[in-house]
């Protein structure tokens, strides 16, 4: 049962008033003070017989700035006590929760229930739009919502809600708090728990694509940066004291007089710089302190994808080693990396380089304090031959066999793979400390640590919902991995902010310009235009596909089902299997596809399946030792495409293998270990195995789920695909074979696409049934559908044209037709 | 928890753990930040670890001479660092002996009020 005033902080809300009026009373009792100490001096100065008075009251006046001083602090630290009892317990009990409320949601919930025994969700939303709590107004100011219209919306609905309804709403917010990690319950919670209830701001948050979990994420952003602004306003916390830096630390310690001059000293950077926050990474950080912290081999080899945050480990064990929380074999030890490239540009000869660098490595083992750091490693083993990359291998090799220093090697999975794994007595003395890209969450946290630095730099304010769609489009659109490809769309916001958000505020639209402009894909307009797309994907479709309204159909709805949400998926955005014989639309359906969904047919990675028939031919379509992928190349390099795989059945059954992995993950890691991600890719796959049935189906005026299971028994009987490989596609489209009448309708839409370009060169083509038949009747073929036709319209149509126009026969604004029968053109 | 309750273990046990935490970082840093440990462990060490060797085979005089260098070597070590330890407790001392007195004063705090009422009120 839920009784708030049986608590410490409801006294302390009830005196509230009383304790505003003490710190008034402090400050203007200063004031007090100073005046009498000035007529204490002037009286003194002149007689120093009658200052006994001021005196007095000088010390009256001290006394109560000191008394009001000394209660405001115990109220202060009255309103931050944690409740000793555990919330989780509470919950599970279903105890009296009002203890676990802070100070300021006790007010809000007192002023509430002050006229109504049970508020409702409106109620206590009214109250704690509190403009004058800074929480509250950073929250709703980031949602861009003016919290005095959301007051008076809220007001407008406030009616009496039930005891349930009222212990509901604290319950779901002890449990957010309790998510959070916290004993408490603070105001951010209850709005977050309101989110969902109050009929006013839940509806606000449907219309911004907006949901409880992001209130929650705004509450926790702003109690992060209010804890960390209080840990730095504690000056005497040791960590705060350490970024003084220490003295005689490495007195015992060899000097280092040439690595210092080829190094950074990382160490003192991090000391100066003072400690950032390290998100995620935290296994990684412990795997690589153990590994530098054993007997033997010392040496860690960091890999991992540039932008998933490498240095940032490194950072942490340098952070933990100067707080003297590792191990006792890494506290006090500098960190410091060798700069090759710099040391190669300062020699003159390869010799003398490899001189310098053994004298360094020397160096770094004499001193016995040191921790080498190598960033971009592969480029010093043998990697490419280029200005200033000398080989290090041979000079690195005693030091790392001997352990005369801890190492840590930085790498990525290219340059272990072609480089630093061929040299396996090098790879032999590293452990391999492996790094996992960040999730979309950690990286929405670095990003928001990054903010205020950025809007104070930049005078601009970003909203949150900027903030989720640059985690949002970074994810979709661009290739490389979190956090980094977060944090440089962050900041290209704020670079861009004056060009694309002329006022001060940064908002999504902003950000989807800026992507726009990057990736060159309409990401903009995308979200509303995909609604429309995919509501209308039928009539698009049917402006260019003739005949096929079964399978325009199922590509439809199959796309509306995945792209809806509805389903939960990890593969791509959508995945077709296209059954038919040659010439019936397949590809043109995929290419229409493309233009519809992608904006253009030029976002169409187009892949002839027969050329990959032997296992050897896998390296050319994932990439091998000497080459890049052919698909994973092209679909990293461009995400946001359609993936049409011409012919699959001539595939190798192991190369079918990879796909299925593709269609059900949504990514395949290349030769490399990059993940490459096709969750932004339609996949097409198009075949003609069993294209007899269809064309046989024509003749018996089969229907298509007749056809289609026909198609499949066939295939599964003569082991062309295996029935896992076929049900990871969101549909199965089987395309009818044509008929004459489909035919002409496609010459119809051939000769307009010619009419078009004539029209250009103001030529206007008259078309004619008998001619459209008489193309028809030429080309009519069921086993090669419509392909002939467009050899025919080339061969009778386009060159007897052509020939006119260099002839000049057909003058510029002229009309012409065809004779149907000599395919002569007759000048209208 | 009574009101008053809570202020006396505010004033007498809260807040002076505070300051007695806030006294002890104070402490630790000083001894971070002069290297304390370090400096004990490694007192005798050769300053900056410089030492020479007498090289190979026999030579008496080779050998007389490397001692003497690295003699030389740790009585600075010995001198620099035992300097630093000695300024690290003079600095701790102070710390130790303001810190105190902060934490004395906080305790006597209701007190020292009262008492600069009582004597105001003689003058007033």
């Amino acid at each position: 049962m839920f009784n708030l005033k049986a608590t410490g902080q409801y006294c302390l809300a009830e005196k509230e008033r009383f304790f505003l009026f003490l710190k008034w009373l402090g400050k203007l009792s200063f004031i007090g003070f100073i005046w009498c100490l000035i007529i204490v001096v002037y009286r003194y100065l002149n007689d120093p017989g009658i200052v006994a008075q001021p005196l007095g009251w000088g010390m009256i006046f001290f006394d109560i700035f000191l008394l009001a001083g000394y209660l405001n602090i115990f109220f202060d630290d009255a309103k931050k006590t944690s409740p000793r009892k555990s919330l989780k317990e509470a919950l599970e009990k279903e105890l009296n929760l009002a203890p676990f409320l802070n100070f300021n949601s006790v007010k809000y919930i007192a002023r509430a229930l002050k006229k109504n025994q049970a508020p409702s969700s409106s109620i206590l939303l009214y109250h704690f739009l509190d403009e004058k709590n800074p929480k509250i107004v950073f929250i709703f100011s980031r949602l861009l919502m003016d919290i005095k219209k959301l007051k008076t919306e809220v007001q407008k609905i406030m009616n009496n809600g039930t005891q349930e309804e009222f212990e509901k709403i604290i319950s779901e917010a002890g449990n957010i708090a309790l998510k959070r990690g916290y004993n408490l319950i603070k105001e951010g919670d209850i709005i977050s728990a309101l989110s969902e209830t109050e009929p006013t701001l839940r509806q606000i948050l449907i219309d911004l694509e907006l949901r409880k979990e992001d209130i929650n994420n705004l509450s926790w952003w702003i109690e992060a940066a209010n804890k960390k602004i209080r840990e730095a306003r504690r000056f005497w916390e040791y960590e705060n004291l350490l970024r003084h830096g220490s003295i005689g630390r490495d007195w015992a310690f060899g000097y280092t007089v040439g690595l210092d001059k080829f190094s950074i000293d990382w160490t003192r950077e991090i000391e100066t710089r003072g400690f950032e926050e390290i998100i995620g990474h935290g296994e990684e950080m412990e795997l690589a302190e153990n590994i530098l912290s054993r007997k033997g081999p010392r040496n860690v080899l960091i890999v991992g994808n540039p932008g998933t945050g490498r240095n940032i480990i490194v950072h942490a064990l340098i952070k933990k080693s100067l707080s003297g929380k590792s191990t006792k074999k890494l506290n006090g030890k500098r960190f410091i990396e060798l700069d090759l490239v710099a040391l190669a540009s300062n020699v003159d000869s390869l010799e003398q380089s490899e001189k310098v660098i053994a004298e360094c490595l020397n160096e770094a083992g004499k001193a016995g304090n040191v921790v080498l750091i190598i960033n971009d490693f592969h480029d010093f083993v043998g990697g490419e031959k280029k200005a200033g990359l000398t080989d290090v291998s041979s000079i690195l090799l005693p030091y790392l066999s001997n352990s005369a220093f801890p190492t840590i090697c930085i790498t990525n999975y290219e340059g272990l793979h072609k480089h630093i794994e061929k040299k396996p007595e090098l790879m032999k003395l590293f452990e391999k400390v492996e790094v996992k890209e960040l999730t979309p969450e950690e990286t929405m946290f670095i990003i928001e640590n990054k903010v205020f630095g950025l809007e104070h730099e930049y005078n601009k304010f970003i909203s949150y919902p900027a903030l989720k769609e640059i985690i949002r489009l970074s994810d979709k659109y661009i290739p490389y991995s979190f956090p980094l490809k977060a944090i440089t769309l962050l900041k290209d916001a704020f670079a861009f902010s004056d060009k694309y958000a002329g006022d001060q505020i940064i908002l999504a639209e902003h950000v989807d310009q800026i992507v726009c402009a990057k990736t060159q894909i309409p990401v903009g307009k995308i979200r509303s235009k995909e609604k429309e797309t995919l509501l209308n994907l039928e009539n698009i479709l049917k402006k260019r596909i003739v005949s096929q309204e079964e399978a325009i159909k199922e590509i439809s709805s199959a796309l509306r089902r995945a792209r809806s949400g509805i389903q939960n998926r990890k593969g791509p955005m959508g995945s077709f299997l296209f059954l038919g014989p040659t010439g019936v639309g397949k590809t043109e359906t995929a290419k229409a596809l493309a233009e519809a969904y992608f904006g253009s047919e030029e976002r169409m990675i187009r892949l002839d399946m027969s050329e990959f028939q032997r296992i050897d031919d896998i390296p050319r379509l994932i990439g091998g030792e000497t080459q890049e992928g052919i698909l994973t190349t092209k679909v990293r390099e461009d995400p946001f495409s359609l993936v049409l795989l011409d012919e699959i059945e001539k595939a190798h059954p192991d190369i079918l293998n990879l796909f299925l992995q593709v269609l059900d993950e949504g990514y395949v890691n290349d030769n490399m270990g990059r993940k490459v991600n096709f969750g932004s890719t339609i996949i097409i796959a198009t075949s003609n195995a069993g294209y007899q049935i269809i064309l046989d189906a024509l003749k018996n005026k089969k229907d298509i789920p007749e056809i289609k299971k026909e198609l499949l028994d066939y295939i599964f009987k003569n082991g062309t695909f295996r029935p896992e490989f076929i049900n990871r596609f969101d549909g199965v489209v089987v395309f009818r074979s044509l008929s004459r009448e489909d035919l002409i309708k496609i010459t119809q839409l051939q000769l307009e696409k010619m009419q078009k370009t004539l029209s250009e060169k103001h030529i206007e083509l008259k078309i004619t049934e008998e001619l459209k038949k008489k193309i028809v009747e030429l080309s009519y073929d069921p086993v090669f559908g419509a392909r002939e036709i467009k050899r025919k319209i080339q061969d009778k149509i386009e060159n007897v044209i052509a020939r006119a126009l260099l002839e000049d026969k057909i003058k510029n604004g002229g009309k012409i037709q065809i004779d149907p029968n000599t395919f002569e053109i007759i000048i209208l | 928890m009574k009101p008053m309750f809570k202020y006396l273990k505010w004033q007498f046990v809260e807040k002076p753990k505070e300051i007695t935490g806030a006294i002890k970082n104070f402490l630790a840093f000083g001894a971070y930040f002069f290297s304390l440990k370090q400096n004990i462990v490694y007192l005798f060490s050769p300053w900056k670890n410089i030492t020479w060797s007498s090289g190979r085979g026999f030579d008496p005089q080779a050998i007389i001479e490397s001692a003497f260098s690295n003699f030389i070597s740790r009585i600075i070590g010995f001198f620099l660092r035992a300097f630093l330890i000695a300024f690290c407790l003079v600095c701790d001392l102070i710390v130790l002996t303001l810190g105190t007195a902060l934490l004395l004063a906080w305790i006597f705090l209701p007190l020292i009020i009262i008492l600069i009422f009582a004597s105001a009120l003689k003058y007033v």
